[in-house]
């Protein structure tokens, strides 16, 4: 994932150059950030053919919409996974409404086996969460949330469970998990904004 | 209410970047963020503060067609007839090349994706498409070989599109040069015709982390390490 700031000055010229119309740019961006953002659409959605669309759907709005990013507000990564990442909630919400009101209607082997091979090398998200935030500060400041908390955002975070999902999840009360996600993303946020110890600041 | 000094907003916008809001609540949010500088700072700093967690999500490839639509959706196209010949003069001169490697990519794929055996790269027999396919240029970006393998095939096949002129006393050899690692040897290649060569390993294992394909010229087929330039290179494409 590009995030050294070397990088990131690259692909914030790349997105400048793609307001302007620069479809060199444009397919130089595309090259740089596809893989790790089918990715991040690939983890929310399971199935290729969906992510593909939402990929899809994302960069033609990069292409039109470059002009919009705000190199003060974020790094142009986190602006691009930001699109993707909308776009594939709004889709799972989506798929996940027909799902449930055609879930008579479905009867279809060869999909549930699509989804049984799409699910079956997927690491669990508490893993990812580790793995993502070994020796940053954010990892610290995820230790000082409790275990449910912990657990709800990692669910929430790379699954994309909604509140009433993680609820049935989680076998809690839905006021319950509300709380959990409230306070978990407050600490989160109280901690990541404290001047904090320095050996977690890495 | 002034919405936009609200602890809310924050939670809202919070819950929003996690993922946990209702599709309605989603929407609406979002709306309102169209109109709203405040809503939009949220937004973005909460998707800085939990950037970091993407970093274990594992990268995938993409198939081929996903950025031949994006294109189809975004390329500028001037005048119907001919649009690609006013767009060459105007590129800086490497990027020819580049394109010239974008559309050849792009027509090889079309070409392969309807009739895989057209450029006898799949038997004919075989329902399956070739799942790695890899189109390697010369420094002028002219398609030069191809090469593909069946997901989980033990061969990779070889075809020259046009004759490589390989200099008396040298091999050409043709290299997997994987993400994160050193290049490996794949086989020798032919200068002209084709070659199907035996892979140690099924195409699976073998070009599972291979980003691009390379030829150089070499003085034997047992070199571990590229020795001269790579004439010809191209990206190694998982499809299908």
């Amino acid at each position: 994932m590009a995030t050294q700031p070397r990088d990131n000055e690259h692909l914030a010229r790349l997105l400048a150059r793609t307001a302007a119309r620069d479809h060199a740019a444009f397919r130089e961006l595309y090259e740089l950030t596809s893989a790790h953002l089918f990715g991040v659409a690939l983890r929310i959605l399971h199935r290729n053919e969906r992510a593909e669309e939402v990929l899809q759907d994302a960069y033609v709005n990069v292409w039109n919409q470059a002009g919009s990013y705000a190199a003060g507000l974020s790094a142009p990564m986190t602006w691009l996974s930001s699109v993707v990442r909308n776009k594939a909630l709004d889709r799972l919400r989506q798929v996940r409404l027909s799902d449930q009101s055609t879930v008579v209607l479905v009867d279809d082997e060869g999909e549930e086996f699509l989804d049984q091979v799409a699910a079956a090398p997927r690491a669990d998200p508490q893993e990812l969460l580790l793995q993502a935030t070994d020796g940053l500060r954010l990892r610290h400041c995820l230790g000082t949330l409790d275990a449910p908390q912990r657990q709800s955002l990692a669910l929430a975070y790379y699954d994309g469970l909604s509140h009433s999902e993680l609820a049935a999840h989680l076998q809690a009360p839905l006021g319950t998990v509300k709380a959990w996600i409230r306070r978990g993303l407050d600490k989160l946020k109280q901690c990541l904004e404290q001047p904090g110890p320095a050996a977690a600041r890495k | 209410m002034d919405y936009e000094r609200s602890p809310l907003l924050d939670q809202l916008a919070g819950a929003y970047v996690l993922g946990t809001l209702s599709r309605r609540a989603r929407r609406r949010l979002a709306s309102v963020a169209e109109r709203s500088p405040a809503v939009q700072r949220a937004l973005a700093q909460w998707h800085e503060r939990l950037a970091p967690l993407e970093r274990s999500i594992p990268q995938a490839t993409p198939g081929a067609h996903v950025w031949q639509r994006i294109a189809q959706r975004t390329q500028p196209m001037p005048a119907r007839a001919a649009w690609w010949q006013g767009l060459w003069p105007r590129l800086p001169g490497w990027s020819a090349p580049a394109l010239a490697f974008s559309l050849g990519i792009v027509l090889t794929l079309g070409v392969l994706h309807q009739a895989p055996q057209t450029l006898g790269l799949a038997p004919i027999a075989t329902r399956s498409a070739p799942s790695y396919v890899g189109l390697l240029t010369d420094a002028s970006g002219e398609p030069v070989l191809g090469a593909s393998s069946l997901r989980r095939g033990s061969v990779l096949t070889v075809k020259l599109l046009k004759p490589l002129v390989i200099p008396t006393g040298k091999v050409a050899m043709l290299w997997a040069l994987p993400v994160d690692g050193a290049p490996v040897p794949v086989g020798a290649v032919p200068a002209s015709g084709k070659v199907e060569i035996a892979l140690g390993a099924p195409s699976d294992t073998v070009f599972a982390k291979v980003a691009r394909l390379a030829v150089s010229f070499e003085d034997s087929t047992g070199v571990a390490t590229p020795g001269g330039a790579f004439v010809l290179s191209g990206h190694c494409i998982k499809l299908w």
